[in-house]
């Protein structure tokens, strides 16, 4: 008996069921965890891209002039 | 060292000096514009011969079934591949506070990537092909990308972030990690073949020529290449030409708009969703098909819910430019990138769109899907790119941008030329969709011949030549705009000395939270640590750790569509009639494939009245089982020929081969004179037939020496001596030409479900 006679006589039925369970899961403990992260944090990490050259363009360093909305 | 770099030695104590390696970027970013150019011009002139036909010259090399492939492959892994490299080398150094991890590396990247770009620029047009579109290169060019990717690239891009300086990961970093690790799988799983010339050439020691020593065949066949190459096609979409950029549009708009991102925690839901919702969405590319039903459902559930975080990023994209909106008139690079979301919004819109089956059974094998590529192409990845090099090539070069007004002018040129393009092909598109499915009173089909639906494209295709000439014409002024700036550069690149402190080797995240709780078991205090999500901000900055979420993000989609689908044979039910290539049919059908027939003529009926009355029956999963590659292909300018076997004689293809339009009056097919006088390459048969057999096609005694090869000079000379039985040219003169073997490949198609199935000794002696 082959492999594929084995999984051919399964039932899988459930198992996009079980995939989607799963990424429903780990998508739910994702959002809480990122909207559970506290406002100055992901602040000082939206700013990182500004914070880190020498504009030759402008002559300065990059300026922040915003917030990050969370 | 620049005076903003100064500070005392006090300061310094216990920092680390490094520099940037700018370098690499430039060359990436010359590479870029410079391949862009060539893409685009290719782009033209293939859309021109669909206009014009007569342009290809009757010249093989410059036919539009082997220049396709180099354009799509130019346009995808030359200009927007050398883009991302660009985008990725600066901005990773600069989040990172390092320099990359190795220059050697950067340097073996950079000319392995373009050694690939010139291979492939060679190959393609002389026919070397895998026949699978977006992954057209043969194998050694294959290996060379796995290296050049995976060694070079992802190993010196992990290394950078494992000896960075900046704890927390920025947003982007993760999505050039999905990038790295995603196109990694993506390549390897699709390019899982026998190299056949390689393999004939050890067996024998019999050399069958350099083509034929470049040679492979996919493991899987029919159904199966279809569903892997598809996981590949949609997801190269999704992994290169999507997650790369979004990185860069994180990295890249706050620098331009001096502002951050939006929402920071947006960005991170952005990615999370996409990295575990695309790679589903592969399967809608076959509504219709021979793939099985669940699996389609499955791509087009997924592709739906791709909708919202897709535009979740797209708002997050312009909203970052709040309060700076005024700019946008004045600043050319946020001009690029404010059209450039705004076509991540409209081609991500479009494309769950598309992945819904009553649409899709209107827009599939149309120009619809070719409007749509491009969309995204030229406006999401394109003038990301452009934006980008415009805001990069001044800090590059350290001098003003030599003309303001010039990049502006290829903004304007370039955003018409688009919409130009775009709707001009939509157009084409839904025209076809719905005259191929338009029946009159009687129940006929309004336009059965399938040349009426192509002619009345024409006027489209010529708005688009010049919607592609004045995109191109754009790409020049950058060009020359860039070599401008560059000219004025100064006599040498002053390098800014940065300093920052290494990362403490034994930092453990942040202070463990404390449970509130107060009468709670030892479990709900645990539940109420977890509930704060500290834990998803160590992730942030586990470079090695995060890279394994994303991989078994990525594979939990992957594993569940792919493995059924190999597993459980009842999906592909097979049919005793259908029988393997005979050994003239496998080279013919060979030629079919390096010429890119598949670029213009599916070999798929979909189950539609429309498309059985004008066709045939519909297209059965048992009936591709040797097809190696699938050639379902994916747009129909030429006619569908999953049933041509025995519609027409031989005379009528070896005339058409000739000249379609003798013919077929106003075909846009080119000619292909060379096949009527190019050899059919006899001693390679057998490597052909050797390399099926070892992939469990039951050749039986063709294997044995020289069988293969006899077996396909007798019918060669059958088909020739019916040929000239027709009125064609004299046998002698056509029985080992390539059109002979490609003649015999197009009267076996789509014959054997109507044959009786063969009858073993047995049931014969009975």
């Amino acid at each position: 008996m082959k492999f594929t006679d084995i999984v051919s006589n399964m039932n899988l039925d459930v198992y996009p069921i079980i995939a989607l369970i799963l990424f429903l899961a780990a998508f739910s403990l994702i959002m809480w965890g990122v909207l559970r992260t506290p406002r100055s944090v992901t602040d000082q990490q939206a700013h990182l891209p500004l914070e880190d050259d020498f504009d030759f363009a402008k002559g300065t360093t990059q300026e922040n002039k915003g917030v990050s909305h969370g | 060292m620049s005076e903003h770099a100064v500070q005392t030695e006090a300061s310094r104590e216990g920092l680390e000096s490094f520099v940037y390696d700018d370098s690499i970027v430039r060359m990436f970013s010359w590479a870029t514009i410079i391949w862009g150019v060539v893409a685009l011009l290719v782009g033209v002139i293939i859309a021109l011969q669909l206009a014009f036909p007569a342009a290809g010259l009757g010249i093989e090399f410059l036919s539009f079934g082997r220049l396709r492939p180099l354009h799509t492959n130019a346009a995808i892994f030359a200009f927007a591949g050398n883009a991302v490299f660009a985008g990725i080398y600066y901005s990773t150094q600069r989040l990172c506070k390092a320099r990359m991890f190795s220059d050697l590396l950067s340097r073996l990247h950079f000319w392995g990537w373009q050694l690939i770009i010139l291979s492939a620029a060679i190959t393609l047009p002389l026919g070397i092909t895998q026949g699978k579109e977006y992954a057209e290169l043969e194998w050694p060019i294959d290996l060379a990308i796995a290296v050049v990717w995976l060694v070079f690239f992802g190993g010196n891009f992990l290394g950078t972030l494992i000896k960075r300086r900046e704890r927390h990961l920025y947003v982007a970093l993760w999505f050039y990690i999905a990038t790295i690790v995603t196109v990694t799988v993506l390549h390897v799983f699709n390019n899982i073949w026998v190299p056949a010339g390689l393999v004939h050439l050890i067996k024998t020691g019999e050399f069958a020529g350099p083509t034929f020593l470049m040679k492979s065949y996919p493991v899987y066949a029919g159904v199966q290449d279809a569903l892997m190459q598809w996981w590949y096609g949609h997801n190269a979409v999704a992994f290169f030409l999507t997650t790369p950029f979004l990185g860069m549009m994180y990295y890249f708009m706050p620098k331009a708009a001096e502002r951050p991102v939006f929402s920071y925690k947006l960005s991170i839901i952005h990615f999370w969703s996409l990295v575990f919702l695309y790679i589903w969405a592969g399967p809608h590319h076959l509504h219709y098909t021979a793939l099985p039903e669940w699996a389609t459902t499955v791509g087009m559930v997924f592709s739906v819910m791709l909708w919202m975080p897709s535009w979740g990023g797209m708002i997050n994209g312009l909203l970052t430019l709040r309060g700076a909106w005024d700019r946008v008139a004045r600043d050319p690079v946020l001009k690029f990138f404010v059209v450039g979301v705004t076509f991540y919004g409209m081609s991500t819109f479009e494309g769950p769109l598309l992945s819904i089956k009553v649409v899709n059974s209107l827009s599939h094998y149309t120009d619809w899907t070719i409007a749509h590529v491009h969309s995204g192409v030229l406006g999401w990845n394109g003038f990301m790119t452009f934006g980008m090099l415009y805001w990069l090539m001044p800090r590059l070069f350290q001098n003003k941008l030599w003309s303001t007004k010039l990049a502006t002018m290829h903004f304007w040129i370039g955003t018409i030329g688009m919409v130009l393009y775009i709707l001009s092909i939509y157009t084409a598109g839904i025209t076809q969709g719905l005259m191929w499915r338009a029946w009159d009173e009687t129940g006929r089909l309004a336009y059965p011949d399938f040349i009426e639906t192509v002619t009345v494209l024409i006027p489209m295709y010529w708005i688009r030549v010049i919607g592609g000439l004045m995109y191109l014409t754009g790409a020049i002024l950058a060009l020359y705009n860039f070599y401008m700036t560059w000219r004025g550069r100064p006599d040498k690149y002053e390098e800014t000395v940065h300093y920052a402190a290494p990362l403490a080797a034994n930092y453990d995240g942040d202070p463990p939270a404390k449970s509130r709780l107060t009468a709670n078991a030892g479990f709900g205090h645990k539940g109420d640590k977890f509930l704060q999500g500290n834990w998803h901000r160590n992730w942030e900055r586990k470079p090695v750790r995060f890279t394994i979420y994303v991989l078994v993000a990525v594979s939990v989609g992957s594993l569940v569509e792919i493995l059924p689908m190999f597993m459980i044979s009842s999906n592909v039910p097979t049919i005793s009639s259908v029988q393997p290539y005979t050994p003239l049919e496998l080279a013919g059908r060979d030629i079919y494939i390096a010429e890119g027939c598949y670029n213009c003529h599916s070999q798929m009926i979909r189950p539609f009245y429309w498309e059985t009355k004008r066709y045939g029956d519909y297209s059965k999963p048992g009936e591709f089982i040797y097809d190696r590659p699938f050639q379902w292909g994916s747009r129909r300018i030429g006619p569908d020929l999953a049933r041509e076997g025995g519609r027409k004689s031989h005379l009528w293809h070896y005339e058409h081969f000739k000249n379609p339009a003798d013919t077929s009056p106003g075909s846009i097919m080119p000619r292909y004179p060379w096949l009527l006088s190019k050899d059919i390459n006899f001693p390679a048969i057998q490597g052909r037939v050797d390399a099926n057999a070892m992939l469990g096609v039951p050749y039986g005694d063709l294997v044995l020496e020289g069988a293969a090869v006899e077996a396909a000079q007798f019918q060669a000379q059958t088909i020739a001596m019916e040929l000239e039985e027709q009125g064609g040219p004299a046998m002698d003169e056509t029985w080992d030409k390539q059109v002979i073997a490609v003649i015999a490949y197009l009267q076996r198609l789509g014959i054997d479900l109507y044959k009786d199935a063969p009858v073993s000794e047995e049931e014969a002696s009975e």
